[in-house]
């Protein structure tokens, strides 16, 4: 019974009108509404020169705690063809907005835990010295490593005639004596059209945000800089097709030799409008 | 290391939890009542402009009705916008609200979009009766 209506909450969602980044591995200052929970599916396509084809995918809940905390769970895992099909860990993501109006520049501080294997191709930022070959080893070598990390990210967000500038410092920590490795990621973008046609049609301007990133690693503590590093330039587009569902993609280029030539990244998400309290009242009247 | 990080993620959910348990903030002064006099002397270069505020209305409709009417279960989230004040109010102080938001008052920022349709959505507040 709790079952059926817990599952007719999920689809009695209100309709959502927010707009969500558009970006896959760039952050912006956007945080999850208060009590919306946010179910994404995310997959990442990638073919290294000397290994097979890989397909890395994410499941991710994000609900809004508050209006400067969003919080979020993200299953992995991945399948390479002639290979297997493999869990490779999990996350979890906390953003904090520091400051409680807009200003220039945005400021939001993430940290994230992550316990994940060897095998994890999900792919989701590029620090340290990450590069394509590590892509092309086989699940059943790298499985067995288990990695306990923390990621660290200086999130940097400004509007300015519709369009958003954003850039993430990263910094990745390997809990074991690993050295601790660092990112960046830049993004801009910005909706067709501010202005709802009134339709309700989904191909209509304002559904459509277009916009480019780029990201890559920027090394370690003990070898900082760009060598030995890969680099990525992605056009993004975001297409909100219902009112409360969002689909993305986006065709990532390598910049270098160490850089895969291509990852193709597309998304699903769904919202749920007012969850939390939803399910609180439900569990209220139990 | 490890320790440290699982008890910093306990703490994080429990924090979780809590932040749904604290009591509902009470009636304050409006927000708009905080905006500096720089804005709040702000004139509307659409004031009166009834295209304009019809542009303002499909805007409020998509980004603003949501909080500020009342929904199906009879709630209203946010500021009721139909009162008399909201019409009176300096123009420049309602786009102040709209431009930086306060999310210790429950309200976003719609910095993201344009300052020209900002205003508009301004003017159609405050062209409607109270």
């Amino acid at each position: 019974m709790r079952l059926l209506l817990l599952l007719s909450l999920l689809f009695s969602a209100l309709p959502a009108v927010a707009q969500h980044r558009p970006y896959f591995v760039t952050y912006n200052d956007e945080m999850e509404e208060v009590g919306n929970l946010e179910i994404n599916s995310y997959s990442v396509l990638g073919s290294p020169r000397s290994g097979n084809t890989f397909a890395g995918y994410q499941a991710e809940l994000e609900y809004g705690a508050t209006g400067w905390w969003s919080s979020a769970l993200y299953l992995d895992g991945q399948s390479t063809a002639n290979e297997s099909t493999v869990f490779t860990g999990y996350r979890w993501e906390n953003r904090f907005r520091l400051l409680p109006t807009q200003h220039l520049v945005n400021p939001v501080l993430y940290f994230e835990f992550a316990h994940i294997n060897g095998a994890n191709k999900s792919l989701r930022e590029i620090v340290g010295h990450d590069v394509e070959k590590d892509q092309a080893e086989a699940n059943q070598l790298r499985r067995p490593e288990v990695e306990k990390e923390v990621e660290l990210k200086l999130i940097l967000s400004s509007h300015a005639k519709g369009w958003n500038v954003s850039e993430n410092f990263i910094a990745e920590k390997p809990l074991h004596n690993d050295p601790w490795e660092f990112g960046y990621a830049f993004g801009v973008s910005r909706p067709l059209s501010f202005v709802p046609s009134g339709s309700g049609c989904s191909f209509c301007k304002e559904n459509i945000q277009l916009g480019v990133e780029t990201y890559g690693g920027l090394g370690d503590s003990s070898q900082f800089g760009l060598r030995d590093t890969s680099h990525y330039l992605a056009p993004v587009i975001s297409w909100r097709f219902a009112q409360n569902a969002n689909a993305r993609l986006s065709p990532g280029f390598g910049l270098n030799d160490q850089s895969h030539r291509m990852l193709l990244r597309f998304s699903f998400t769904y919202e749920i409008e007012q969850f939390g309290p939803k399910l609180a009242r439900l569990f209220r009247s139990r | 290391m490890t320790l440290k990080i699982y008890s910093t993620s306990l703490v994080l959910a429990a924090a979780l939890v809590f932040a749904h348990l604290l009591p509902a903030q009470a009636e304050r002064k409006p927000l708009y009542t905080f905006a500096p006099s720089r804005y709040a002397a702000r004139m509307n270069p659409y004031q009166g402009d009834s295209q304009a505020a019809k542009v303002g209305e499909r805007i409020y409709r998509s980004q603003c009705e949501k909080c500020h009417e009342v929904n199906p279960s009879g709630l209203r989230k946010g500021a009721d916008l139909h009162r008399k004040e909201i019409v009176q109010a300096p123009p420049g102080a309602l786009f102040w609200v709209i431009e930086k938001g306060d999310f210790r008052r429950g309200m976003p920022s719609f910095a993201r979009i344009p300052e020209k349709y900002r205003w508009q959505v301004v003017a159609f507040l405050q062209d409607r009766k109270p």
